[in-house]
């Protein structure tokens, strides 16, 4: 698409200082392609005329907010536009009596999270890399962190959205009630969908009180057996840690060198935090930890601990991250199936499971040819044990054989039905969800 | 005509029922059936149907309005409290008059009206019950209290043992009693739930007790007490339930149970016997008897008395409660299946009520599922707790 | 209806299991709503296979089909008022799993919710949400409404709690949708079809997600003489960071209906109640119950009591549960509102649904999931009054229009239905219901399933 004649079109919505062209797309870029130019809307309404634009002309458009999950997908059959969401950053109603936020979504998460927890509340939202994510992209990749263990996704915590539409109509989905049956729930349609049934203008979420306090607990093991013995004990308990994950045991600086750590949050009372590290601890020891120990959230060894969880996928260096869920049991045998990628010397793994969640992230450091054999085996291998596996990243070349949401389902020709009413002319982040919608 | 002025009483009490279908979890026959047909809410929509002249007399109707155990525990649990008995009494009074009995029902009346009994044998044969008996039971005498033993008892084999056992009870107990033979007739309560009345019946039930001189009238059959203590006018003498008289022929002392009751145990079961209780409708829920059979259980030694899911005015039907049996057995029995399921969650090693078409139903249901639970009256469990006499 | 379609029916579910007789049709032509509409047939399926083999039956000969549970719906939803073919689900009951170790289980559609919950008991876990209808409401009824229930306040809705739904779509394909493990990737087609009313496919099994069952509960009973003060208090208690599991309140018009029939313990006398349950871990939650006390004594509470053994608690919820149901003790019928408000807008709300009340003249008494802001206010009426019908869904109709103007929604958990529909405009732009008819003609291009439910016809008179 030739720049110059884009840019005479969009002229007619956007003032000339909120579009870049040029080299300077290259901050877009996505799978290694580049669009031909930037859209910085200022409002809904901006992005809706865009998209109704973009639709008829037939452009390849992929709504951006800081891009920390914009990897994940295939690629896009034809990128034209990128929508800058970030200059949608109203916070729009804070309703803190009602415990409920409305804000655009080009807010990053960090600086609506700063808000109420001056009020002492609580957006229990922890994706990897929060510090730059931003709330429209969080809700639109349903991202999620340790947390979702006790406060749910974004799935859970959205009450409502405003949503550009290709037509270039805004709606308003849901409201700022946590029950609302008024007609079909299209919060839920949006949520997840990658940016690519509309654009997420504005989220209104549900929060939460600040607990009175919240710390972390390691548990060492030296055996995956007994790190998922204990794992199973805690999930089958009427303990509620917030959230509950493993890592491998050289991931945990300054630490007895053991093979796996359990890193557990816990929230509220003081007694109530203090009898679960207890009961966890008894737990702990019939199950051979070599080191319980707990830290404060505050504690600068706490927040470590909390990046390291939260992060891990967004941080490590590996080109092959694949998010994989099975059934909450399997986590344990999942986590021992994939290490004979390590042990036959295909790959060097890092791996992060969240098994409440029945999640586990693999990160995968291997020969360049290897990585899409790898990719297709996890797939397969998640989907033997009642799962799937997503490819989070991974070096494009790879993706042009390799579907990285896995092989549709019986439910596809529903999902294909419902983009071609939604995005008739197929702009929106084309090709780029599952079987190349 | 329709005589549809017999319904029109009934119309504010059908219009108190919210239609909130909560009485589908209490009926025992949409338990079954799972069709809105079987339940109270449905039933009293149709006869509001036919009040609002959306709907025409039918033989399904009919049908309809009769395949009911009338157990009322849907007017049990009703949060509106609807009187569910009010309705469907008067709806069959209704459908009586009009001619609409379903043909079974048509077949007992004929019985009843013919010959004094459900059974439709010759009356005097109700003495069946007791002739292969070493015993002397008196009978026409005058006597202090009258053994009113009820169709069933007297004349259906499976359940002679229940007047059998009793008896021999209140012979060790040494009461005075006498029983009707041929001059008791049937109470009244089939033709009374069929929607007619049973005015001759009556009358001839209580001048044959009165000619006795009797003080008490005790039955085993829980229809035939709740019959006689609610619906028959006020007689000289007074009414009781035979765990009644057990209950209190134990707590003066006249019974001693000596030793655990002998029944058939599994080889490996130790320590007391579990023992369940099965409410009959007519006596529980109906007329309020829930103690005194329980009193007689745990009075006897070894015994370990454990309820079941549903008990008291809880208690689900066996399946032979209203006119279920004679409409549809199959249903019936498949409701006594349930109920009796009901026993074995509870663990129980023997079944024990006190009525005999509960015992009838849930011992069939017992054979029919080769479940080896003894199925048995409280009076022969007392029975078998009881010293042989020297 | 087609006589060579009823066999073909008959065919598939066996004879006894089609009814055409007007008695049978009379039988599904309502729920515990107002509204009433005749099938042409009623089917009782047991297996998905044979619910499939209806749809496939149902589209090729286009005839609407309205799938059906207990048939408990409050807002319309399980009438057939274009007639068709009623699908009652109420004979697919079976458990297909119970899977503690992943804490999930997979039931049919017809299975009541109780019945899952008293499943699940001896094992330690429960499914979360408890409609009040939740013993003969059945747990495919419960998504198609996105049931709630009191402890939804914690805990959330149905669409919360179901991760997988087998679906038999318009023309009979079956398709399974999410399953034991969280994000299935592609849309959230489950998200979808919660809460949907039937009209996007028909649910036939449902896979769960199971929680532990809470170590320690207190179930504690606030006592008002006002209203007001009862409504500040729900807001106060949450504003204060707490997050019970419940919190419930009830008039006192319900609560004289609920005494009479339950004996529950409510006090007539009072004006309000709250009925404020905690659960979780016992540390902690003797100083919860003590800063709740303070808080309803601040907001001038009578009394507050505490339910002492498990039985007083169950008679409590027993009341609570069967409250409308109660309500046939005032006046033979009612219209129950679902709209739900944020919690601060409660105290003026139900002043405004009060004032209502006697505008009209018409009754109305109040039992509703306060924490959440989801008002039930139930208009008691006598159909046989001349001209009451109308007066009723006029008062309806304002106490959803106030609903949202105080910021929300004309229905929590009951439904459009039939009944709402009208209502629809107020909360959803021409163009968001423009949206909600795309994801309708995705699912269900011909309009077979459930028709003219939860979408308003289009301008044209095109049914949605």
């Amino acid at each position: 698409m030739n720049p110059e004649e884009m840019l005479t079109k969009v002229g007619r919505v956007l003032s000339p200082h909120q579009v870049i062209t040029s080299d300077l797309c290259s901050a877009c870029e996505v799978d290694g392609k580049r669009p031909a130019i930037v859209a910085r809307p200022q409002d809904a309404g901006e992005v809706g005329e865009l998209l109704a634009l973009c639709s008829h002309e037939g452009w390849g458009v992929i709504p951006w907010g800081s891009g920390t999950q914009i990897g994940i997908g295939n690629i896009p059959r034809r990128y034209d536009a990128a929508l800058d969401l970030g200059a949608l950053d109203e916070i729009v109603d804070y309703d803190a009596a009602n415990l409920t936020l409305t804000a655009g979504a080009g807010c990053t998460l960090r600086s609506l999270q700063e808000l109420v927890e001056g009020k002492r509340q609580l957006l229990p939202l922890d994706p990897p890399a929060a510090e730059r994510a931003t709330l429209g992209g969080v809700v639109a990749a349903n991202a999620f962190g340790p947390s979702r263990l006790r406060y749910g996704a974004a799935r859970d915590i959205v009450l409502g959205l405003q949503v550009a539409l290709t037509s270039g109509e805004v709606i308003d989905v849901g409201g700022k009630t946590v029950k609302n049956v008024a007609g079909y729930d299209l919060t839920k349609a949006f949520v997840g969908s990658y940016g690519t049934l509309g654009v997420i203008t504005r989220v209104t979420c549900r929060l939460f009180p600040m607990p009175p306090e919240r710390r972390w607990v390691l548990v060492g093991f030296d055996r995956a057996g007994d790190a998922f013995d204990f794992v199973q004990k805690v999930l089958d308990s009427v303990l509620l840690p917030t959230s509950l994950d493993l890592v491998q045991g050289r991931v945990v600086p300054n630490r007895s060198d053991v093979s796996l750590w359990g890193i557990i949050s816990l929230e509220g009372t003081h007694e109530v935090i203090q009898r679960q590290y207890r009961d966890l601890g008894t737990m702990a020891g019939g199950a051979h930890a070599r080191h319980v120990e707990q830290l404060a959230d505050e504690e600068p060894e706490g927040q470590q601990v909390r990046r390291l969880v939260q992060d891990m996928p967004a941080v490590s260096p590996e080109p092959l991250v694949v998010r994989l869920y099975v059934p909450i049991s399997a986590v344990g045998s999942l986590w021992s199936a994939v290490q004979h990628l390590e042990a036959e010397g295909q790959a060097s793994l890092n791996l992060l499971a969240r098994p409440g969640l029945g999640v586990l992230y693999l990160m995968a450091q291997a020969r360049d040819a290897h990585l899409s054999t790898i990719a297709s085996t996890l797939q397969a291998l998640a989907g033997e044990m009642g799962g799937h596996a997503i490819i989070e990243r991974i070096p494009p070349e790879h993706k042009v054989h390799l579907d990285v949401w896995g092989t549709p389902r019986s439910d596809w020709p529903l999902m294909q039905a419902l983009k071609a009413r939604f995005d008739p002319a197929g702009i929106l982040s084309p090709g780029r969800f599952i079987g190349r919608l | 005509m329709d005589f549809k002025e017999l319904l029109a009483p009934y119309m504010d009490e059908m219009l108190r029922c919210t239609r909130c279908g909560f009485c589908q979890a209490a009926c025992p026959t949409y338990d079954a059936l799972r069709m809105e047909s079987a339940v109270a809410r449905g039933k009293i929509q149709l006869l509001l149907s036919v009040l609002n002249g959306r709907l025409d007399l039918s033989p399904k109707l009919s049908y309809y309005v009769y395949r009911c155990l009338d157990c009322r525990l849907c007017q049990q649990t009703c949060l509106s409290g609807v009187h569910t008995d009010e309705i469907f009494e008067g709806a069959r009074r209704w459908l009586a008059h009009v001619g609409a009995l379903p043909a079974p029902l048509q077949a007992l009346e004929q019985r009843v009206f013919a010959s004094h009994n459900i059974a439709g044998e010759d009356n005097a044969h109700r003495t069946l019950w007791r002739e292969n008996m070493n015993l002397e039971v008196p009978a026409g005498q005058p006597a202090e209290v009258v053994f009113f033993i009820g169709c069933v008892a007297s004349l259906y084999p499976m359940v002679y043992s229940i007047p059998q056992a009793f008896v021999q009870v209140l012979q060790r107990a040494g009461v005075s009693f006498s029983a009707l033979d041929g001059e008791e007739w049937c109470c009244g309560y089939p033709l009374i739930s069929a929607g007619r009345d049973a005015g001759p019946l009556m009358e001839h039930n209580i001048a044959a007790v009165e000619r006795l001189g009797a003080r008490w009238l005790v039955t085993t059959c829980p229809s035939c007490y709740h019959t006689w203590k609610t619906i028959y006018p006020p007689t000289s003498f007074q009414v009781m339930h035979a765990t009644e008289l057990l209950a209190a022929l134990i707590e003066e002392g006249r019974i001693r149970p000596a030793h655990p009751p002998t029944v058939r145990r599994a080889g490996d079961a130790a320590g007391p016997l579990r023992v369940t209780y099965h409410d009959p409708c007519d006596l529980g829920r109906k007329s309020g008897v829930y103690d005194a059979p329980r009193r007689v259980i745990t009075a006897l030694p070894g015994v370990e008395l454990v309820e079941m899911s549903t008990h008291h005015a809880l208690a689900t039907c066996c399946g032979g409660g209203g006119n279920l049996e004679s409409i549809d057995p199959e249903l019936s029995a498949q409701i006594a299946g349930r109920r009796l399921a009901q026993a074995q969650r509870a663990k129980a090693e023997v079944l024990v009520t006190a009525c005999q078409q509960c015992q009838r139903t849930l011992g069939m249901a017992a054979r029919r599922q080769r479940v080896r639970m003894p199925v048995m009256d409280v009076a022969e469990l007392l029975l078998s707790a009881m010293e042989e006499p020297a | 209806m087609d006589e060579s379609i009823i066999r073909t029916l008959q065919e598939i579910v066996g004879p006894e299991h089609v009814l055409t007789d007007p008695e049978d049709l009379l039988l599904y032509a309502y729920d515990a709503s107002i509204h009433a509409g005749r099938p042409d047939v009623v089917v009782f399926p047991e297996s998905t296979e044979q619910v499939s083999r209806v749809m496939a039956l149902a589209h090729a000969h286009h005839i609407p089909v309205i799938p059906r549970g207990g048939g408990t719906n409050l807002s319309g939803g399980s009438v057939a008022p274009q007639g068709g073919i009623v699908l009652t689900l109420s004979r697919m009951t079976k458990v297909r799993e119970i899977d503690i170790p992943n804490q999930r289980a997979v039931v049919e559609a017809g299975l009541y919710n109780l019945t899952l919950q008293e499943i699940l008991a001896p094992y330690g876990y429960l499914y979360a949400p408890d409609p009040a209808s939740q013993k003969v409401s059945t747990l495919g009824g419960n998504v198609a409404e996105n049931a709630g229930g009191p402890h939804c306040l914690k805990y959330g809705v149905t669409t919360n709690h179901v991760l997988g739904l087998e679906v038999v779509l318009y023309d009979g394909r079956v398709v399974q949708l999410g399953g034991k493990a969280f994000d299935t990737p592609g849309y959230d087609l489950v998200g979808l079809l919660v809460g949907s009313e039937g009209t996007l496919g028909v649910v036939t099994a449902v896979t769960v997600r199971l929680l532990h069952v809470p170590e320690a509960i207190k179930t504690l009973l606030a006592i008002f003489d006002d209203l007001d003060g009862a409504s500040q208090a729900v807001s106060d208690i949450i504003a204060a960071g707490i997050v019970p599991a419940t919190l419930e309140m009830m008039d006192q018009l319900m609560m004289r209906a609920v005494e009479e029939a339950t004996h529950a313990g409510y006090p007539t006398d009072a004006e309000a109640v709250l009925i404020i349950e905690l659960d979780g871990l016992k540390d902690d939650m003797e100083e919860i119950a003590d800063r709740i006390a303070q808080i309803c004594q601040r907001n001038r509470a009578r009394a507050v009591q505490v339910a002492r053994t498990a039985e007083e608690r169950d008679k409590l919820w027993a009341g609570r549960r069967g409250a409308f149901g109660a309500t046939g003790r005032i006046k033979p019928a009612y219209l129950v509102n679902d709209g739900t408000v944020p919690r601060t807008a409660l105290p003026q709300v139900l002043r405004q649904v009060r004032e209502i009340g006697q505008r009209y003249g018409l009754p109305i008494g109040n039992v509703f999931h306060a924490g959440d802001g989801n008002l039930h206010p139930l208009i008691l009426f006598d159909p046989r009054e001349e001209g009451i019908l109308e007066l009723v869904e006029r008062a309806g109709a304002e106490i959803m229009r106030i609903c949202v103007e105080a910021g929300g929604t004309i229905t929590g958990e009951h439904g459009i239905g039939l009944e709402k529909i009208h209502g629809m405009p107020l909360i959803a732009s021409p163009a968001a219901i423009q949206n909600m008819r795309w994801v309708k003609e995705a699912f269900d291009p011909v309009g077979l399933l459930n028709p003219g439910k939860v979408l308003p016809q289009t301008s044209e008179g095109v049914p949605a």
